[in-house]
């Protein structure tokens, strides 16, 4: 008959934890950590790559993280900072030659739309076979057999189509 | 698949597992690789920390330690897999309801379509006084999966079926959205779906009618015999 579950509990606030007197830094802190965390996680494009990059941005700028500086000169510190750690982190594990990890060359970077913008730019000039893959793939988080299914090919198949779409993609031109 | 192809493919997979990728040398597909991170980047939701995350660091800046060592360990998205399975089975189950998303799905651009059972009767599904604003409550009964919405004072009902795979999805009362546990569709409180990534081509959630009687919410759900 009728079955009403009790629903999903409302998304309590999150308690920021009262900061002691001399703790201007977090307030700094917190103020800069989201649009970090988005840009390195852009550049890394995983969960626990983005966490650790932004740890250790924010780790290095602890001792220049302060009140009286002002947002634009935080926030362009920050992003030296994050872009460096982020440079080490290509250069070490993927021995990624450093002047072709990628420059940030406009401020638009720091923009939340930006990574959706760059989609569109990407897709664009794609066959719709390698759009779709790309879609299904990277955009809803299809896993291979899913992709494969949706498409109608094999997972054989689905695999290679997305490397190659993933390829001629990157041959396009850096996403601006 | 040659061995550069094998390489890929497994760093594409880490991506998306929201693990970190094995290391090993780049090569030609460094560009490849950097374009991954900026594609899967691009879903809503997905380039945002957990305040778990926020606050742990902060914690350990406050101690002062050292490099990220003591990562905070991450919730994996893929733990949800196991229970999204279940839903999308109970999905199919869902009789005439999964018709309509069936349809639906076919036809990536569908217009918003209500559930218009044929043999249907006014079954309670929540209390009003239970129903406060902004409140959102899961039902599920004659085989339907649903949200009963308060929104605004407006008190409407949404499959609560994803158009896209039939999992379940979960409502977010505070982000006034409703999150597909199993990829990353995310729809509006009437039933549309969220602009970004997922605008090619998912259907809307089909609406429920529904009717106040006395204490309760009703909507107009298919007979069971």
């Amino acid at each position: 008959m009728t079955d009403v579950s009790s629903g999903d509990v409302p998304a309590s606030l999150r308690v920021v934890p009262s900061t002691p007197p001399n703790a201007d830094w977090e307030t700094v802190y917190r103020a800069h950590v989201v649009p970090v965390y988005r840009y390195v996680y852009t550049r890394t494009g995983n969960r626990a790559d983005a966490e650790d990059v932004t740890s250790t941005t924010f780790m290095r700028a602890l001792p220049r993280l302060r009140a009286d500086v002002s947002d634009g000169e935080m926030r362009a510190y920050l992003r030296a900072t994050a872009r460096t750690v982020l440079a080490d982190m290509w250069h070490d594990r993927y021995r990624a030659p450093v002047d072709q990890i990628d420059e940030e060359t406009t401020p638009n970077a720091w923009n939340p739309e930006r990574a959706e913008v760059d989609v569109d730019y990407v897709l664009e000039g794609l066959p719709p076979n390698y759009r779709r893959v790309l879609e299904l793939r990277f955009l809803r988080g299809y896993s291979i057999k899913e992709t494969a299914a949706a498409l109608g090919v094999t997972v054989g198949n689905a695999k290679v189509l997305q490397l190659r779409a993933l390829r001629k993609a990157a041959a396009q031109g850096a996403p601006r | 698949m040659s061995r550069t192809d094998r390489r890929l493919h497994r760093y594409i997979d880490a991506l998306l597992k929201e693990r970190k990728p094995r290391p090993g040398e780049a090569g030609d597909d460094l560009r490849a690789m950097q374009l991954a991170a900026r594609l899967h980047a691009a879903h809503p939701g997905s380039a945002e920390p957990s305040a778990d995350f926020i606050d742990g660091l902060a914690r350990r800046m406050r101690q002062g330690e050292d490099d990220s060592a003591a990562a905070v360990p991450m919730p994996q998205r893929r733990r949800f897999l196991a229970a999204a399975g279940l839903a999308a089975a109970a999905g199919v189950g869902a009789g005439f309801g999964i018709d309509r998303l069936a349809e639906g799905r076919t036809s990536p651009s569908g217009q918003q379509q209500p559930l218009l059972p044929t043999e249907a009767g006014w079954i309670p599904v929540a209390r009003v006084a239970d129903l406060q604003l902004g409140q959102i409550q899961r039902f599920s009964a004659n085989g339907i999966e649903g949200f009963v919405l308060n929104v605004g004072g407006r008190i409407s009902a949404l499959s609560a079926v994803c158009t896209d795979q039939g999992c379940i999805l979960k409502a977010d009362t505070a982000g006034s959205r409703l999150n597909c546990p199993c990829h990353y569709a995310t729809f509006n409180l009437d039933g549309t779906p969220r602009t970004g990534t997922y605008k090619y081509g998912l259907t809307p959630l089909p609406v429920i009618q529904v009717r106040m009687n006395g204490a309760n919410v009703e909507a107009l759900l298919p007979q069971t015999t």
